[in-house]
């Protein structure tokens, strides 16, 4: 019963004028990043994920980047083999949902300098960092990329610089990879870490 | 190098989920992941020493300086693999501990790691949620504002409604913060905590805070403010009314590029912005014509300076200006700048604007019909469009555009998509918007019949039950004529037969349970008058369908349906004179049932058939589902059983106080009587009692199969509202117990009328019974039914060139009624004033009306209830929408003329819905002193009278009557049905809607304010929340009516929606503002 009456309570609070959730899934349906403001039981979030890749992945590129779900609905935008796909409420501003998006996918872009979806299956992190600094509770509270990058720099120079000597910093995560497995992936040696480091 | 391997063992997983081929292989890799890093969790426990192999996945690293709990980026990546496993729907619950203690870290974005990751992960109620909020405290007043940030952030989405209280006062302290960063997400995130705990943080202190931040030297902040705003407003909007210069004056900042150029988006400054703001204005500005006054000029200039742009975002900027300006105090200039930017939307090729477009329209339709006639074709294509999402909406635009000329193409249009429909928010979507519309707008009965019988058949699991009972209502009334139509009658019941027969004979086996259910009833009821299927014919089909195995499936194996049709098929057999024997056996096989309803019903019609077969045409007399029953109230052929039991011993009946009570049912079983009939043992029933019982049984129990005796089965009331017993008619097949019975004989069955009362109708065709109040959209009713003596039909359009497409045929069929465009050739107005006169003698011809029948009118006339709550405030919409198209059609004379029999009082009335036209006034206004020009807003008249200060307080209005061209109006003392009358016949219409009251926050505050105005009450209905007032001026040369609803909020407020009716525009109108005032 506690359960029920505080989710009810989570999902009444941001369902207002926000997001209800984002999920970044590739062609394939695999899920790249997802995360959902309002909170949503598991069958729910099950439900919602399957809604999108039964519904979103086969559309045309023709067709508008709207469906309506009954009290939410997804608009969705495609970068190459990615969906990104928001859920909003019904009352919300389908083009501005739209081109908040966009504007998420510029900040990624921003900060991986040319993003591709291997930089976001590999920091998922990073990702979801960058979108918590923008849309607070599903609200886009930060609109100035430089802003949000800004945030996240700095608190990783903080990192760096309390690295203690010795330490073992190839471990970091993005840094892992030899030269050779990046470009097994296909990737550019050194193309990456934000701009503001190099 | 360790690390490396490490890395290597996170970009093997994430490269083989990429390359895997099924859900399941998916699974197995993250099963095997979350094996692997449980093991490493074990490892990383304090004193346990690794006793890996080294090499295997996840071993080996255990060594000292290298465990998760020492080495940071190493724990960072096992929650990030945590992540993984719950991102793809597996339980990562054994890693969360990791994360609540790398929230603690030094390092920031260790930290906001932790965070992040029990953002994503924990749910709210799992217990860790408790370990965090110490830490969280720290970080709120960390000196470093990164913590701050990162804390503000986890505040938002790991806080809890019993939480609140913990954070709260440190987040209010951070809004003083020096950098713009912490301030702005300590908005966000106190904004937050009101919203999940009230209590905690104070309206007061929020909105006042609020309001200083929207002024923060800062834009971000200031953006981050608007979102507060307009989630606030949109709860309450009075704290934010005097907002509205600021937000202009910001509004016009942006437009002038006046912030930084950071905050452009592709060269449109700040559209985020923008477009917050100009909602807020729209919720601002809704209903209130002072507000959107001031914000018309900035509205017109942000649309415009959009429009220029033309690229995406500020489109998005233009869609809202339109929604905006079809919200607030409608502007014609605005509409028509709105209109154009549609159009432009429409015509695009980007499927997204043509969505807006569609979407655009159907907001502005709903008010301003005429703009829908400029995009007929664009509105064709658009159902003609591959893609789904726009063809809903579309058809989402057509049920709003539907009008009484058009409601057949449409409900076609509908009906025809919804059968093509798999996708289930759809179907239930399109089926209550088929039957509103049918019900609204019906042509006539038989047209009503044939569609909602379709409806039935394509979507019967989805429809309202009490679709089904109207349906029945009206085929048993009929148009509901007391002039004696009944020829008109007889043929709609014998269409409604053949459409049933026809169905049972070619699909028994796949109808649903409302359609078998409204089949047994009429067939039931009307078997008789089938013309193509003899009686006997239709009694084996019955009995088939009885048996079928669809059926017993129906209602997931519910007994009702099957009690339904075995009570269809008693009726047609004494109908039929003898019983055939398919009837026989089915009847005799349920005389073995184990539902113990049919089983009775079964064996007392056995013994009838056997013993007495000249008394079931008594007991299941022919179409007498109307007929007004004698019911021996007093129960007097008890009077011996009692007095036997009585003097046995029992305890003599005792009243129940309230016996009005409508749920008397366990009322009338107070303890006391629950108690007397424990303690006394049942007599052993008697052959009277026996009989007491089978007569009480047939009144409540057969449902709408009632016998003689019944009281009034659905069909006696035209809708459930003047029904004695509101469980029945909502589902006549309802089982009852016995007990129920009695206890409604004995309680309340004479004074019938309290019980509609309470009864709210969830659906428009409720007033019937209050055949006046119904009346209240009758002044557009008549113009509307206009289509049942000429129904334009289709095929009638087009008449003109040879280029007449098809597309120009559907468009014309579809904007019918809405506007004359030469593509639309007047066809219909031939007809229309030979239709006027039947109109006036059969004024309901609707099913949905079928208003003051013979036999519901004594009974519901003391009821009428007024009105039914929501759906009625729909209809007066509808009814101040359907004046506006009539204005339309006196004004544009090739409009198809069934309009025309609109009353020229009507047509005068202005064309905005919202009549009170304020600025229009004074040059009407004959009477001197409301020339005075609202300096006063809407004291008006009375101004020169009653001192102004008397207005502001309604206690202290004692003696200020409302005064119409100075003199006091005088109460005019009518009874209900009187007004419901009146009602329709009041041309002018002036709506008054207070968002927010405290002077009329109760319904009875509410009416001694009218009172005090010199109204008479003429009723107040608590139920409801409703009441009724009216009063006269000029010595009774013109009448006003008033109808008042009350919707309660909390704090003591009340949202209070009055319409003013009147004879006279100008007593209507000063009156709404009058009334308006007081209850401000």
């Amino acid at each position: 019963m506690a359960d029920l009456d505080n989710s009810k309570l989570k999902s009444k609070a941001s369902a207002a004028i926000g997001w209800n959730f984002i999920v970044l899934m590739s062609r394939q349906g695999k899920i790249r990043l997802s995360e959902f403001f309002s909170s949503y039981t598991e069958a729910q979030k099950k439900r919602i994920l399957r809604d999108i890749a039964t519904d979103v992945l086969p559309r045309q590129a023709k067709m508008c980047n709207i469906i309506e779900k009954g009290e939410y609905k997804f608009v969705y935008r495609r970068y190459a083999s990615l969906y990104f796909v928001a859920g909003v409420p019904v009352e919300m501003n389908e083009l501005i949902v739209l081109e908040q998006i966009h504007l998420f996918v510029e900040a990624l872009d921003g900060y991986f300098n040319s993003v591709c979806e291997l930089d976001l299956v590999f920091s998922l992190h990073k990702s979801l960092m960058i979108l918590f600094e923008m849309f607070i509770g599903g609200m886009l509270c930060e609109s100035n990329r430089r802003e949000v990058l800004q945030q996240i720099v700095e608190a990783e120079e903080m990192v760096e610089s309390m690295t203690k000597p010795g330490e073992d910093t190839s471990s970091q995560l993005d840094d892992g990879l030899s030269f050779q497995e990046q470009f097994q992936l296909g990737r550019k040696p050194g193309a990456r870490g934000p701009r503001g480091n190099r | 190098m360790s690390g490396m391997h490490l890395s290597k063992e996170f970009f093997e997983l994430i490269k083989s989920i990429g390359e895997s081929k099924s859900k399941q292989e998916e699974d197995r890799i993250i099963l095997n992941e979350i094996a692997v890093l449980k093991k490493k969790l074990e490892n990383d426990k304090p004193g346990s020493i690794s006793t890996a192999i080294p090499g295997a996945p996840g071993g080996g690293v255990a060594s000292s300086g290298n465990t998760l709990t020492t080495n940071k980026k190493k724990a960072r990546e096992f929650l990030v693999r945590v992540l993984y496993v719950e991102m793809l729907g597996h339980d990562g619950s054994f890693g969360y501990i990791k994360a609540v203690e790398l929230a603690a870290s030094q390092s920031i974005v260790h930290k906001r790691t932790g965070y992040m990751v029990c953002a994503c992960c924990l749910s709210p109620e799992h217990e860790f949620r408790f370990m965090l909020v110490n830490q969280m405290q720290r970080d709120l007043i960390s000196s470093n504002l990164l913590e701050s940030c990162g804390a503000l952030i986890a505040v938002t989405s790991l806080i809890t409604p019993d939480l609140v209280g913990t954070v709260s006062t440190q987040v209010i302290g951070l809004l003083d913060h020096n950098a713009e960063t912490v301030r702005k997400k300590a908005i966000v995130a106190l904004h937050r905590l009101y919203q999940l705990s009230p209590e905690a943080v104070p309206q007061n202190e929020l909105i006042e805070k609020v309001r200083k931040m929207l002024c923060d030297r800062d834009p971000g902040v200031m953006g981050a403010t608007l979102n507060v705003i307009e989630s606030l407003a949109r709860v309450n909007v009075a704290p934010f009314k005097d907002l509205v210069p600021s937000l202009i004056s910001i509004l016009k900042q942006i437009c002038e590029r006046r912030l930084p150029s950071e905050y452009d988006y592709h060269r449109i400054p700040a559209p985020w912005m923008q477009m917050k703001i100009v909602r807020i204005l729209s919720v601002i500005g809704k209903n209130d014509v002072q507000a959107s006054e001031g914000m018309y000029e900035i509205l017109g200039d942000c649309l415009r300076k959009a429009e220029e742009a033309g690229i995406n975002a500020s489109n998005a900027i233009v869609y809202e200006c339109i929604r905006c300006i079809t919200l607030i105090y409608p502007n014609p200039v605005l509409l028509d700048a709105a209109g154009s930017s549609i159009s432009r939307f429409l015509s695009s090729r980007s499927q997204n604007l043509r969505y807006l477009g569609v979407t655009g329209l159907a907001s502005i339709v709903e008010r301003h019909p005429k703009y829908a006639a400029d995009h007929q074709l664009a509105v064709i294509e658009c159902l003609e469009d591959k893609d789904d999402t726009l063809l809903r909406k579309t058809l989402d635009l057509l049920y709003r555009m539907t009008n009484p000329v058009n409601v057949e193409f449409i409900t076609d249009r509908l009906l025809h998509f919804l059968r093509g429909s798999t996708d289930p928010y759809l179907k239930k979507d399109l089926t209550g918007k088929i039957c509103t519309i049918a019900e609204r707008y019906a042509p006539n009965n038989g047209w009503y019949v044939r569609t909602v019988t379709e409806l039935f058949k394509i979507a019967g699991d989805l429809v309202d039950p009490a679709v089904a009972t109207n349906l029945m209502s009206l085929v048993a009334e009929g148009t509901g004529n007391e002039d004696g139509d009944e020829e008109a009658d007889m043929v709609l019941r014998k269409q409604a037969v053949e459409l049933y027969v026809t169905l049972l004979a070619s699909a028994p086996n796949r109808m649903n349970r409302v359609l078998v259910e409204t089949l047994a009833w009429v067939l039931g009821e009307y078997g008789y008058l089938s013309s193509i299927m003899s009686l006997d014919a239709i009694i084996d089909g019955m009995c088939k369908l009885l048996q079928s195995g669809n059926t017993a499936k129906l209602g997931g194996g519910a007994p009702s349906t099957r009690r339904l049709i075995l009570s269809a098929i008693m009726k047609m057999v004494s109908q039929y004179g003898s019983c055939p024997a398919a009837a026989a056996k089915v009847i005799d096989d349920y005389t073995k049932s184990s539902d113990p309803d049919a089983q009775k019903r079964c064996l007392e019609f056995q013994t009838l058939l056997t013993t007495a077969p000249h008394l079931l045409v008594e007991v299941f007399p022919v179409d007498a589902s109307l007929e007004d029953v004698d019911v021996d109230e007093n129960l007097s052929f008890l009077n011996g059983l009692v007095a036997e039991a009585v003097s046995n011993g029992a305890r003599p009946y005792q009243k129940p106080e309230d016996d009005d009570d409508d749920d008397m049912y366990s009322g009338s079983l107070s303890a006391e009587t629950a108690n007397a009939f424990k303690m006394t043992p049942y007599e052993k029933p008697t052959q009277t009692y026996a009989q007491g019982r089978m007569a009480g049984m047939g009144s409540t129990n057969m449902g709408p199969g009632g016998a003689a005796n019944t009281p009034l089965p659905p069909g006696g009331s035209p809708t459930h509202h003047a029904t004695p017993n509101p469980v029945q008619a909502v589902n006549p097949a309802q089982p009852q117990l016995q007990l129920r019975n009695v206890a409604n004989v004995w309680g309340k069955q004479a004074p019938l009328p309290p019980a509609p009362a309470a009864v709210s109708t969830p659906h428009v065709p409720a007033p019937a019974s209050y055949g006046g109040v119904g009346g209240g959209f009758a002044s557009p009713a008549p113009a509307s039914y206009g289509g049942f003596g000429a129904p334009p039909t289709p095929a009638a359009a087009p008449v003109k060139t040879a280029e007449q497409l098809e597309k120009e045929r559907l468009a014309a069929a579809l904007f019918g009624g809405i506007s004359a465009t030469t593509q639309t050739p007047a066809a219909p107005p031939a007809h229309p004033i030979p239709v006027a006169t039947p109109q006036m003698s059969t004024p309901m011809v609707s099913p949905p009306i079928p208003a003051a029948t013979p036999v519901a009118a004594p009974v519901s006339a003391p009821a009428p209830a007024v009105t039914a709550p929501a759906p009625e405030m729909d209809l007066l919409d509808m009814g101040s929408w359907g004046a506006d198209t009539g204005a339309m059609a006196v004004a544009t004379p090739s409009t198809i003329d069934m309009l025309a029999p609109t009353p020229i009082a009507e047509a005068a009335a202005p064309a905005p819905p919202p009549p009170p036209a304020p600025p229009a006034q004074p040059e009407q206004t004959p009477a001197p002193a409301s020339i005075d020009p609202f300096a006063d807003a809407g004291l008006l008249d009375g101004i020169t009278s009653a001192p102004l200060s008397s207005f502001g307080l309604s206690d202290a209005m004692g003696s200020a009557k409302f005064e119409y061209g100075g003199v006091a109006v005088a109460p005019l003392t009518i009874t209900t049905p009187q007004f419901g009358e009146r009602w329709g016949q009041c041309p002018s219409t002036h709506p008054v809607n207070v968002p927010s009251s405290s002077s009329a926050s109760t319904l009875s505050k509410f009416m001694d304010i009218c009172v005090r105005a010199g109204m008479h009450k003429v009723e107040e209905i608590a139920a409801t929340n409703e009441g009724i007032c009216a009063c006269m001026a000029g010595g009774g040369t013109a009448v006003a009516l008033v109808h008042g609803k009350i919707s309660p909020f909390s704090g003591g407020q009340s949202r209070v929606d009055v319409t003013v009716k009147s004879t006279d525009p100008q007593l209507g109108g000063t009156l709404a503002m009058y009334l308006q005032n007081m209850i401000r």
